[in-house]
């Protein structure tokens, strides 16, 4: 059985259609990533499924239980969890505190001390600790990323959306976030990422989602993906393609 | 049977006619804060205190000067159009956009400051309807089923329309219309594409306070007032603009006739207090069915 | 502590007592409305809850016999209930949504006390003298402080709980509040609730301690005073904090009561409008906001 299992989701906008019909399956463990081009739907798709919208048709189920229509704060207790791509921090919270309240609320119910504790551990992760008595405010945008990941990682959910997590980052900061992140899947944490640019997943992904204009192009291996003539020209454009 | 023609006769006729002058009245009330919240996203509490400052300001000059309360509402409509852009230069535009709990706080502030100030200058006591002469010399019209209809309650009718004729015809015929409708409906997009906000939320905040004085004027020679008048008829404009959906002047224009008439009918049956409570209940009944949740849209 | 207020109390003589009194009352009013606004949920209807208590306290103490003390405290349930079902509303409101619906209370309330059907009850536009404390017992400011400092304590806790965490993130975002697991309507309906206790808290003991004497004026119609003091006094002194709450409370009550009796009339209370539209504009946060700036500043100098 899937973890997580997405099926024929539509989501309009008005007279947009954000997604049309998108069917997606995450098995237990593995490091899948969704990739596709501005405006492909892929934060769309992680708002519906995390709750922020109620998708207008399509079924989705985690872990044998039916969330289509659950609210968003029941999903993060079953296990679901997700960094934003646009970095949304508490600002009236310290650093430390923003991860804290992720993990008082997150799959388990804390106490203020034990999360406090996880906050730590978390932010030392992400190499955060530093700037831990700091509001977001004067945080960098890398970091600010680092604070997102840090908050959907210290909710101790089995599976975790990173939007964009690594956008912006270059590097060493890009192979340190990189590490992070599969060092938390070796954990056995189910990991989706999605990206803008194809590079940064290959390497690590087991399974690529291909998302253009809100429907699925493609899924398969990276292997496989990377080959495919239909992705090809969705990334290059037709004329290249056609060459 | 008989006394079902009775009670027809002499209870509902009278209460479908004021049913219509108060939807009238709502109308125009509601209208002015729709426009604004519907464009501007403010709410303006003071609203109903601007409507009862035209109010005072046309009996004043009636009883002062002796003038025609059509001609008072001239002055009253200038003084009203001011005090309304100075609430949008010194309240709103220091913080707009920077935070809602400062817009919210701001407007109540100066509800406050308006509503004192008016207790103060025209003493909180009660003004009866009688003390603005009527604009027409009174008299009135017997209707069939013997419903006394007077000429005051007629004027107010085809005012409050025909304004709102004027007024759909400016949103949906002219240039300047054209510009505050695609302000409400993508604020960013309009600024885009050329439209001048700063200028148009003037612009807005005017025909709104405009709006509101023309409405004091005639509530002010159909009904009783005093300076804390303005909370009440401020819920009812909400009630009015929550249930015809803000920013719709079709949907004022039905939201208005229904609470007009829901308002008389439960103070009628109910007694006089009930009619401020029936809108709002209406209010809150329609929040709790179609709240613009959170999780909607934005 | 307590011994200090007493001695105090004893020297201050009985007008300075009446007045150190109103401050407790309104500090406990301040910090429950400012409970609710920290949650972003700006209230302009608390009056609602402030006269349910008042009018609770007194009907079940005159008509139903409940000795005071109990009374007091029993009261405000009808507070706390009125609190939860506004918040299962405003819970689900936005912003001017949650204003116009709170602001829409209180011309409500005052209609059904000023009702037909409800006058042998509230004794209708007249309203009723209940069952007062009695004057001449000193034991009624320490007694109102101890209950300021509870209520004081009662924030504290919740600040400093998951509950609390919880509140100042809903505070901040409430989507992202709800995707890191807050049950955000819960917690926004909880807190009115108890915002709706303490607000009629300080109604019940504003009636039986001071005015001795309950109005539907309480309900903050058609005079809004009622809804916003709690707003002066919270955003003046620095909302957020309940010390900003308590400088507010404890430099602007006496002027309040200075203004309603000495100075006398509406004008005074354009002040306060004023001097709220300043704050707002200028320093948004407040007295105490200005006064940690001043003493950051200073403390850099050195
Ligand atoms: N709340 C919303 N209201 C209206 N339109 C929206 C909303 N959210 C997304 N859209 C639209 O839906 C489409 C898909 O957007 P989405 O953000 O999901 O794309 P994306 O694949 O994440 O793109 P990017 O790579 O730029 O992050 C876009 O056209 C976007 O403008
Ligand atoms: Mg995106």
């Amino acid at each position: 059985m899937n973890l997580l299992n997405v099926s024929n989701v539509v989501k309009r906008f008005g007279g947009l259609v954000a997604l049309n019909g998108v069917s997606v399956q995450v098995d237990r463990h593995e490091l899948v990533g969704i990739i596709g081009p501005n405006g492909a739907g892929k934060t769309t798709l992680v708002n519906v499924i995390m709750g922020i919208y109620y998708p207008d048709s399509g079924r989705m189920m985690f872990n044998g239980r039916d969330i289509t229509r659950m609210p968003p704060h029941r999903r993060v207790k079953l296990g679901i969890s997700r960094t934003y791509q646009v970095p949304r921090p508490f600002s009236n919270m310290r650093v430390l505190d923003n991860v804290a309240v992720a993990a008082m609320h997150g799959a388990k119910e804390l106490s203020v001390g034990e999360a406090r504790g996880i906050a730590r551990d978390i932010l030392e992760r992400v190499r955060l600790a530093d700037k831990a008595n700091l509001y977001p405010l004067s945080l960098s945008v890398t970091e600010l990323r680092k604070l997102e990941l840090a908050r959907a990682l210290a909710q101790g959910t089995k599976l975790v959306f990173l939007d964009e997590a690594s956008a912006g980052l270059t590097g060493d900061e890009l192979r340190e976030i990189l590490s992070v992140i599969e060092k938390i899947h070796d954990e056995g944490i189910t990991i989706v990422m999605i990206e803008h640019v194809m590079k940064v997943i290959f390497n690590i992904a087991e399974k690529i989602v291909v998302m253009v204009n809100g429907e699925k192009l493609a899924e398969g291996k990276p292997t496989e993906i990377s080959s495919d003539a239909r992705v090809i020209e969705s990334y290059l454009g037709r004329r290249w393609a056609s060459v | 049977m008989k006394i079902m023609a009775v009670f027809l006769l002499q209870h509902l006729g009278p209460l479908l006619i004021w049913g219509l002058v108060t939807s009238s009245v709502y109308l125009l009330m509601a209208t002015g804060l729709t426009l604004i919240f519907g464009t501007l996203r403010l709410v303006n509490f003071a609203h109903g205190d601007l409507i009862v400052l035209s109010a005072f300001i046309t009996f004043l000059l009636t009883t002062n000067m002796n003038l025609n309360p059509f001609i008072a509402l001239i002055p009253a409509m200038f003084v009203v159009m001011t005090v309304g852009v100075a609430i949008y230069r010194f309240g709103f535009k220091p913080i707009y956009g920077i935070s809602k709990v400062s817009e919210i706080l701001m407007t109540i502030g100066i509800s406050y400051i308006i509503e004192n100030a008016m207790a103060y200058y025209f003493l909180p006591v009660y003004r009866t309807s009688v003390e603005i002469p009527s604009p027409v010399g009174g008299g009135g019209v017997v209707l069939p089923g013997n419903v006394l209809m007077t000429y005051d309650m007629l004027e107010t009718i085809v005012v409050s329309w025909v304004l709102m004729i004027i007024l759909y015809y400016w949103l949906y015929r002219t240039g300047q219309g054209i510009a505050i409708r695609a302000l409400s409906q993508n604020p960013v997009g309009a600024s885009i594409s050329g439209v001048d906000v700063g200028r148009l939320s003037y612009v807005i905040f005017l025909v709104g306070s405009a709006l509101a004085a023309v409405a004091g004027a005639l509530y002010g020679i159909l009904y009783t007032f005093w300076p804390y008048n303005g909370i009440i008829l401020t819920l009812m404009a909400f009630s009015v603009m929550i249930l015809g959906g803000v920013g719709s002047i079709p949907g004022t224009m039905i939201a208005s006739l229904v609470m007009g008439y829901a308002v008389n009918f439960a103070s009628y049956y109910l007694g006089g207090c009930w009619g401020e409570a029936i809108s709002f209940i209406i209010l809150a009944l329609v929040l709790l069915v179609r709240p613009s949740g959170i999780f909607r849209g934005g | 502590m307590t011994i200090a207020v007493i001695l105090v109390s004893m020297m201050i003589g009985k007008y300075a007592e009446m007045i150190a009194i109103t401050i407790m009352i309104f500090y406990i009013y301040s910090l429950a409305w400012s409970l609710v606004a920290n949650t972003g949920m700006i209230s302009l209807g608390h009056a609602l809850f402030f006269a349910l208590g008042s009018y609770a306290y007194g009907i079940f103490s005159l008509i139903y016999g409940i000795n005071m003390i109990s009374a007091l405290f029993i009261g405000p349930i009808i507070g706390a209930l009125a609190g939860l079902a506004v918040g299962f509303i405003a819970g689900r409101l936005r912003d001017w949504y949650i204003g116009m619906f709170t602001f829409a209370l209180t011309p409500a309330g005052y209609a059904l006390a000023v009702s037909d059907q409800l006058k042998p009850w509230t004794g209708g536009a007249v309203g009723f003298a209940p069952p007062a404390f009695s004057l001449s017992m000193s034991i009624w400011l320490p007694f109102s402080a101890l209950l300021a400092f509870a209520t004081y304590m009662i924030v504290f806790t919740i600040q400093n709980s998951r509950m609390g965490f919880a509140l100042s993130a809903i505070n901040d975002d409430e989507v992202a509040a709800a995707t890191i697991g807050i049950n955000t309507r819960l917690y926004k309906i909880i807190i009115f609730g108890i915002s709706g206790y303490l607000s009629a808290l300080a109604g019940a003991m504003f009636v039986s301690m001071y005015s001795r004497y309950i109005s539907p004026e309480f309900f903050g119609y058609p005079d809004v005073s009622y809804n916003l003091w709690p707003i002066f006094y919270s955003i003046i002194g620095g909302m957020g904090t309940p010390e900003g709450v308590l400088l507010g409370t404890i430099i602007l009550d006496p002027l309040t009561e200075l203004a309603r009796t000495v100075i006398g009339g509406p004008l005074a209370l354009v002040t306060f409008g004023v001097l709220l539209a300043v704050v707002i504009i200028k320093t948004p946060g407040g007295i105490y906001g200005y006064v940690i700036k001043y003493f950051e500043a200073k403390s850099q100098m050195r």
